[in-house]
């Protein structure tokens, strides 16, 4: 792991990343609780686990920032700020949610927060992110672009078109494999070689390390130094950080299909929740401070799920809209 | 085929059977697509197979026919799309799942010029049968892009029956060939019977016969059209339903014999109305039939724009039972048009 820089653990963002690891956890959490009742609710492509390695990313970030991602979204839309009560919404497909109930988990965007969207195609996200990268280069400010992707996407075309773009033209796009060590029911040793992510930026140039992605405050360090590293020298970094996803593909899947309890409980015993707040003493964050954000937290979401039950689904009129955002005759569309 | 016993299956267990038994008779049939087996490597553990295929079409296959030749691939679309060009140009019979619609887009290069191509553009020396499937589901419905590629032959089935006849015939046939599947037919039991038969590429069929009007489906359309057709009978319209099946070639002598006979045309797609089989269908007979139309023809379609996900409007989204109707009323000039809020 590189030691460019290190960072400062200053008790704000200490407590936002795990403000932002308990809602993603909670919301999900909730969103379950919510269709196991019956409710018209979704879950999408469970994250549970995974909180770490987007908490600990998007606190190493600015707003202006660009973030892509995934279909695996709603964690990283909440790490870069967009509201959780437009990300609740969204699941329900409500007028309300950030995509005003047109997109769901997979077409998600904030532009607010410079959150630029989730993708349902695996490694489709990471060619814009390199032109968004491209822009915060002649824009000649210091912006970043920034990619999460899953270990899937390391086997695309995309990824590897869009690697070789950012090390020729020396662009500023930070390429973050989120490794929960599965594509669907498959796993990584399978379907990759090497196994090991990180290694395949290698030949291209680009500086590259792995991280425990079940350690916020780790992933936060490493991206922290990459991430000022990059504002400086406008140079693309890749990391790489390790987790696992708890649920299935998508909400539903049963894992025994493809996965043994013994490893399953593995990496449960290392949650990102239990082992930020091992770690959250000697960062300087007390367990007082810690349930106060948790309760905290669990207002929001209850306030959050309140307001997506209540909103009203878009109107069937929003399905005559044109689909141009410059319609060519008045009235729009005519189909 | 009327001496073999018929048993209800769902349309991915008849879907199964054909792989079946096309790999029991022509060991060159190789299956490739992603988590057709699903947990691969984790044999050791005791874990032969995962997923058997996103929808269950391949499941239980590895038992029979080993990872030899039910390839899990990574999710690498163009890279193993294009691989298959490549075992079909070297004799073997690849059958490839591409999981949903929108997955067809990332490999669209190799199917378009790897595929479709090769025959044509290289002085029709050899063609390269590749066997794609594929999906219709809320992601898109994307057949339009493959009928739109000269050198592919295009399907549609619309239950268990068409199909398990449609994939044997596919799976011999010298061209390339897609399959949409459709993700509202996949648990649809129907009748099929035991045993080998094929339906022939490029033919619809008469599902209704009828007088007044012709429905043509695609898909799940057909039985939407179908039900169209038990409530426009008791208004006194007698439509005749035809299952369009083959999306290129289309099947031009069943639909202009229909149009013939009942003077009304309305088309039934649910996909996007732009360059789509429906107008492709209207087309078709206002060029051959247009003396022979008493009416306008209509299509029923969803509005041009992506299927969103918010429940009700993804409800709205495609052509009802109560659409059709709408339109077969303004297209037969009834005065009862029953008033229901349609989305065409």
């Amino acid at each position: 792991m590189t030691k460019e820089r290190v960072v400062m653990r200053d008790p704000a963002t200490i407590s936002e990343i795990y403000r932002t690891m308990q809602r993603a956890r909670q919301l999900e959490t909730a969103l379950i609780a919510a269709l196991t009742a019956g409710k018209p609710a979704h879950v999408g492509h469970p994250g549970s686990g995974q909180e770490a390695v987007a908490a600990g990313t998007c606190a190493a970030l600015r707003k202006e920032d660009h973030l892509y991602c995934a279909h695996r979204a709603k964690h990283w839309a909440i790490a870069k700020g967009a509201p959780v009560d437009g990300i609740a919404s969204e699941m329900w497909g409500k007028e309300t949610g950030i995509a005003h109930g047109l997109g769901g988990e997979m077409h998600m965007r904030d532009d607010n927060v410079g959150f630029i969207g989730s993708s349902h195609i695996v490694g489709g996200s990471l060619p814009p992110a390199v032109g968004s990268a491209m822009a915060a280069k002649l824009e000649g400010g210091d912006r970043i672009a920034v990619v999460a992707f899953g270990d899937g996407a390391s086997v695309q075309g995309t990824f590897h078109e869009s690697l070789n773009l950012a090390a020729i033209l020396e662009l500023p796009v930070l390429f973050l494999c989120e490794n929960n060590q599965y594509a669907e029911s498959t796993s990584v040793e399978y379907f990759s070689r090497p196994i090991e992510i990180y290694r395949k930026a290698e030949p291209y140039g680009i500086a590259s390390v792995r991280v425990d992605g079940q350690d916020a405050l780790a992933v936060f360090e490493a991206v922290s130094s990459a991430v000022h590293a990059m504002r400086a020298d406008r140079r693309p970094r890749f990391i790489e950080a390790l987790t696992y996803r708890y649920l299935g593909h998508f909400y539903g899947d049963k894992t025994s299909r493809y996965r043994t309890p013994s490893e399953e409980s593995v990496w449960t015993q290392r949650d990102p929740l239990i082992v930020f707040e091992a770690k959250a003493a000697a960062a300087g964050l007390d367990e007082g401070t810690m349930r106060t954000i948790r309760d905290e937290v669990a207002q929001e979401i209850t306030r959050a799920m309140r307001l997506a039950e209540a909103s009203a689904y878009p109107p069937l009129a929003e399905l005559g809209a044109s689909p141009f955002a410059h319609p060519m005759r008045a009235g729009g569309w005519d189909r | 085929m009327t001496s073999q016993t018929v048993r209800l299956l769902r349309f991915w267990q008849a879907e199964r059977e054909a792989l079946q038994i096309e790999m029991r008779r022509n060991p060159k049939v190789i299956l490739l697509g992603e988590d057709i087996v699903g947990a691969a490597g984790r044999e050791s553990q005791g874990i032969i197979e995962g997923w058997g295929g996103p929808y269950g079409t391949t499941r239980g296959l590895v038992q029979e026919f080993g990872r030899a030749r039910v390839v899990d691939t990574p999710i690498s679309e163009a890279g193993f799309l294009g691989a298959a060009a490549g075992l079909a140009e070297s004799g073997y019979r690849p059958w490839v799942e591409i999981m949903f619609p929108s997955f067809l887009a990332v490999c669209l290069d190799q199917l378009i010029t790897n595929i479709a191509q090769k025959y044509h553009l290289y002085g029709r020396q050899r063609s390269v049968p590749v066997v794609v499937k594929t999906l219709i589901n809320n992601h898109g419905v994307l057949y339009a892009l493959a009928a739109h590629i000269p050198g592919l032959k295009v399907v549609a089935p619309s239950d268990p029956f068409t199909v398990k006849g449609l994939t044997l015939a596919a799976l011999r046939d010298e061209d390339p060939v897609v399959i949409f599947d459709n993700i509202s037919l996949l648990r649809n039991e129907g009748p099929v019977p035991e045993g080998d038969y094929v339906l022939p590429l490029g033919k619809a069929r008469v599902v209704r016969d009828g007088s007044d009007v012709t429905l043509v489906g695609i898909s799940a359309m057909t039985g939407i059209c179908l039900q169209a057709a038990d409530a426009l009978a008791q208004d006194g319209v007698s439509a005749e339903v035809v299952d369009l099946l083959s999306l290129a070639p289309i099947d031009e002598a069943t639909i202009l014999a229909s149009v013939s006979k009942t003077g009304r045309l309305v088309v039934v797609d649910e996909g996007f109305p732009q360059c789509s089989p429906a107008h492709d269908v209207i087309a078709l007979v206002a060029q051959r039939a247009l003396s022979q139309l008493v009416a306008a023809p209509l299509a029923v379609t969803p509005p041009h724009a992506f299927r969103p996900f918010s429940g009700p409007l993804n409800a709205a989204y495609a052509p009802t039972s109560q659409s059709v109707q709408v339109a077969v009323h303004e297209v037969v000039g009834s005065r009862s048009a029953p008033l229901v809020s349609a989305t065409r």
